[in-house]
């Protein structure tokens, strides 16, 4: 997701498009993704934490939370 | 001898072709490296084209870090030799770690196509000769360059931001109206706007492009 105060237009693009849509009490959007992954059950959390940090977030900009699911 | 120039490609990439062109124009020697060949010892200057590079997964530049060919790329940025990044190449440069900040969707929310005004600061690497202000193509939908405010600071503070969109009407958004950057050991560029695709002067982009190439391979030509 993008960090709270970081620019989001595709969030404002959604906000703006429920509205057209009448769904006027849709105050605010933003917008991020989901990257499902299937990982072996030999693999640690840091191993995760180290693809979530290398590849999958930009920290600067964006925020993550990660969890598994058995 | 003229200055062999690699000119990376990526799945996705589509500036190569222009770049390549551009270069053989000024009278340098370009050839097209694909990402996974990573051969870049004999070049004297690396330019990484704009395009879709893995068809922007993830986000712009994202999955190119993590190519073959970024390694030796940092190596070769790291002797020193210039490195030019355009418009996907300065996200992939940017995502590489080898320049700061972040790239955000225009504010706009609009993909932008046209001419724009720069500022032009002066660099002994890449913009030798080059006017204080000039016309250059941009082309983009991912073009808010987001600079923490520290770091943008000592970018202004250390002369490096090279490019600012003028104050005509164009705003993507980016910090500080920045177009182009230096790194922090000013041989690797980042820039939004089209140089390649100004290097003729009986087409209607000019050739202001012309002369950051050459500045880029200065004495090397």
């Amino acid at each position: 997701m993008p960090r709270e105060g970081i620019l989001d237009p595709e969030g404002a693009a959604i906000r703006d498009a429920a509205r057209r849509l009448g769904f006027d009490a849709i105050e605010e959007a933003r917008s991020g993704r989901v990257v499902v992954l299937e990982v072996a059950d030999s693999a640690g959390e840091a191993t995760i934490a180290d693809l979530v940090d290398r590849l999958l977030v930009n920290p600067l900009i964006e925020e993550c939370r990660w969890e598994r699911i058995e | 001898m003229s200055a062999e120039v690699a000119v990376i490609r990526f799945p996705g990439t589509n500036g190569d072709r222009d770049c390549m062109k551009a270069l053989k124009i000024i009278g340098a020697d370009p050839r097209i490296v694909w990402h996974e060949d990573c051969d870049l010892s004999t070049a004297s200057a690396v330019v990484v084209p704009g395009g879709f590079s893995y068809g922007d997964y993830l986000w712009p530049g994202r999955i190119a870090r993590a190519s073959h060919v970024m390694n030796r790329l940092r190596d070769f940025a790291a002797s020193g030799r210039p490195v030019l990044g355009i418009c996907n190449g300065f996200q992939i440069l940017v995502e590489a770690g080898l320049l700061q900040g972040a790239f955000l969707r225009n504010a706009t929310r609009r993909f932008v196509c046209r001419s724009v005004e720069l500022g032009v600061a002066q660099s002994d690497l890449f913009t030798r000769g080059v006017a204080a202000e000039i016309n250059l193509p941009v082309a983009h939908g991912y073009g808010c360059y987001f600079l923490p405010p520290r770091e943008h600071q000592l970018a202004l503070d250390e002369g490096r931001i090279l490019f600012t969109y003028q104050q005509d009407g164009f705003d993507n958004g980016s910090t500080g109206r920045i177009a182009g950057i230096l790194g922090e050991k000013r041989n690797v560029l980042g820039m939004m706007p089209h140089p390649e695709r100004a290097v003729d002067s009986r087409l209607s982009g000019g050739a202001a492009g012309r002369e950051i190439f050459e500045s880029m391979i200065g004495g090397r030509r």
